[in-house]
């Protein structure tokens, strides 16, 4: 009785811990293991059977994948600048800078790493092609860290319960998207070409339950209801950064009748539909700044880095391959957090993504494997017929495992044009899939594989089309891998490592 | 001391009983049709077949222990959270144990229904968490991994049958592993 009465309470309080973690003890609990984590070479078997008699043969071209990735990430850079050249003022001087990750929790604001961080202020606007987006809130994350740890933080992070201090990141911005309920930007309806004919104020997300429309206030007249919105915030009229981002697009003005989120009656909701996807669709973005001594456009090329010549990857090797739970495909790598590797972390087989590390500890890491049924990524999709052409953002898609063929399937719903028939219908519909922004420790531009994008019948009505793709030319996980150990922006190395696609090809 | 190296040789057992169950999961196809995907599931778990053999042969009193070391051992070869994998394997050692107080597990019919048992209950847990953290990560935000449909039931089932069947009939092997003598009840 007794014996059962402590299983039964272990259990429960296991089973709590279990659906709502807490960091130090899942942490312990991986310290508690690691003598457990000795016998990972038992697995080997399973890693020599998963490996079959085709891993070795299939030697690819290493080198000809890295270059589409540096040409992907050409067409990123580029496609932040604004199509129409003339919305760029004479005064305004764009910094350019990739999205880092998200804030928290927090949806409505994310990091920017900027290539200069010196003019950049607090309400300057920040843009992405003809888009806008929203405002600088803050530079700077992380504070420095304390000049002395407390004896209980110290012993923390000799235990590996607690991580360390974050390093202060001064090129880092934090961006107020315009999708804040706090956010306002005065606008103006152009109708019939460019004829202004109603000014509004738009900021926060409209009351719709299934789409992302911002958010209408003030309309001089309930009569317009549709048009281009551009940002209208003149000089004359208002002293604020947002007039350096005069013209620019917020969405087209959009009515419908539907019942709001919260209400229970129908009536009509008016808000503007956006261009860019503000959850997952945001890559490259252009600070708006007024500095007089600024540098002019962007550099497009100075600054680019191989994927496979940044620094921040460390060669790891699958220990074992499989799952003791049969609906999930996940491998072993025999690094860990002791190397420096942290939840989340790309694994790579030269510029493929082979998966992401869930957890680690201190001999080595979990990895979630692309065919792990739940596998989300954020994903750009570059054409195979013209792979300098502006890349097409897909945003979130999930993995549901693998199909009938062997193939890697993902799915999800674009969530601002909808579906993209003009870019399908110039560029095609045979694709490379690549990563893109805001994923932590995952870098841009890290290839998935190739598909065709498919359209899915939706199940409800007017929903949001669903986006398939069968990924085929995947990476290897019983390859030579590399693990990131640094984030995701990549910075070239202090020795150059040109040596490094050739070493991967050699490998296989 | 002697029960000590009782326990590192168990957990070592339930080790290699893990790398053979996914040695045997490797060898099943890749293709994510239904078929495949039953093929897969129609693995035994072994380690859990270890953890209900060994709740039959050793003391009462070690029941909780038996599964601490089970969930080690476990957590070698998957991705589940170390206190997910606890609680399952205490769930699982505690159903075997409760059935083991009305009649011993070396009837045929009772290591069926232990071992399937023990398997469903800790499959379909195991199930639940992840489900549940991947849903709440999606909700947050935040970096999460997995997320399971409702239809995936079927895997669990699948594979708590072929362990039942398994139970039956690699018993007698598991209920005399070498090394474990140490670790016996005492008569009665």
């Amino acid at each position: 009785m007794h014996t059962r009465t402590v299983g039964g309470m272990l259990a429960a309080a296991a089973g709590v811990l279990a659906l709502h973690p807490v960091g130090p003890l899942e942490r312990a609990a991986d310290l508690f293991l690691v003598p457990a984590r000795l016998v990972a070479p038992l697995g080997a078997p399973a890693r020599v059977v998963a490996a079959g008699p085709s891993a070795s043969t299939g030697r690819r071209a290493v080198a000809q994948e890295a270059a589409l990735s540096l040409r992907l990430e050409r067409a990123i850079r580029a496609s932040a600048m604004p199509d129409d050249e003339g919305l760029i003022g004479p005064d305004v001087v764009p910094v350019a800078g990739e999205v880092d990750s998200r804030v928290g929790a927090n949806p409505d604001h994310i990091a920017v790493r900027v290539t200069d961080p010196a003019p950049i202020e607090a309400g300057q606007p920040v843009v992405s092609g003809d888009a806008y987006v929203g405002t600088v809130e803050r530079v700077a994350t992380s504070r420095a860290p304390a000049a002395r740890a407390s004896l209980l933080e110290r012993i923390g992070r000799r235990l590996g319960l607690v991580g360390p201090p974050a390093a202060p990141e001064p090129d880092i911005v934090v961006v107020r998207l315009v999708t804040d309920p706090e956010a306002r930007v005065g606008g103006r309806v152009e109708e019939d070409g460019e004829r202004p004919v109603c000014r509004l104020v738009v900021g926060g997300l409209a009351p719709r339950p299934d789409r992302v429309w911002l958010a209408v206030h003030n309309p001089e007249s309930r009569a317009t209801r549709s048009g281009l919105v551009r940002v209208h915030e003149p000089l004359d009229v208002v002293e604020s950064y947002d007039r350096l981002a005069e013209g620019f697009v917020l969405g087209e003005l959009a009515v419908e009748r539907l019942r709001p989120r919260g209400e229970v009656v129908e009536r009509d909701v008016l808000g503007v539909v956006p261009r860019v996807d503000f959850e997952s669709g945001l890559n490259q973005v252009l600070v708006l700044t007024d500095d007089p001594f600024g540098s002019g456009a962007p550099s497009l090329e100075s600054d680019v880095v191989p994927v496979l010549e940044a620094k921040g990857w460390t060669p790891a090797r699958a220990t074992s391959i499989g799952d003791a739970s049969p609906w999930r495909r996940t491998a072993r790598i025999d690094l860990g957090r002791g190397a420096g590797v942290r939840a989340g972390a790309a694994v790579v087989d030269g510029v493929r993504l082979v998966g992401r590390v869930a957890r680690g500890d201190r001999r080595g890491a979990s990895v979630a494997l692309l065919d792990d049924p739940g596998f989300r990524v954020k994903v750009i999709a570059q054409s195979v017929q013209d792979p300098d052409a502006p890349p097409l953002v897909l945003g979130d898609l999930e993995s549901r495992g693998r199909d009938a063929d062997g193939r890697i399937a993902f799915e999800g719903r674009p969530r601002s044009d909808g579906w993209p028939a003009a870019w399908l219908g110039r560029y095609g519909s045979e694709v490379r899939l690549f990563t893109g922004s805001g994923m932590a420790r995952v870098p841009r531009g890290l290839l998935l594989g190739r598909s065709r994008i498919v359209r899915l019948p939706s199940d409800e009505v007017d929903a949001q089309p669903v986006v398939s793709v069968a990924l085929q030319d995947v990476g290897d996980p019983t390859a030579a891998l590399m693990v990131r150990t640094a984030g995701a922006h990549l910075e070239r190395g202090e020795e150059r490592r040109a040596g490094v696609v050739q070493a991967a090809e050699v490998d296989r | 001391m002697k029960r000590g190296i009782g326990y590192v040789l168990l957990f070592l057992w339930i080790t290699l009983a893990g790398s053979l169950q996914l040695a045997l999961s490797a060898i099943a196809p890749t293709g994510g049709s239904d078929a495949a995907q039953l093929v897969r599931a129609l693995v035994p778990d072994l380690m859990t077949l270890v953890l209900v053999a060994s709740v039959g042969r050793f003391a009462r009193r070690d029941v909780v222990m038996l599964a601490l070391v089970a969930a080690a051992a476990r957590a070698t070869w998957t991705i589940a959270s170390p206190f997910a994998l606890i609680a399952g394997c205490l769930v699982v050692a505690l159903l075997a144990d409760g059935i083991r107080r009305f009649a011993e597990l070396d009837r045929a019919s009772l290591r069926f229904c232990a071992a399937g048992a023990g398997s469903l209950a800790l499959s379909a847990w195991l199930l639940f968490v992840d489900f549940a953290r991947a849903s709440e990560a999606r909700a947050r935000g935040q970096l999460g991994f997995g997320g399971v449909e409702a239809a995936d039931l079927s895997l669990p089932l699948a594979t708590a049958l072929v362990t039942a069947l398994a139970g039956v009939v690699l018993w007698p092997f598991l209920g005399n592993l070498p090394g474990l003598r140490r670790l016996e009840r005492r008569a009665f």
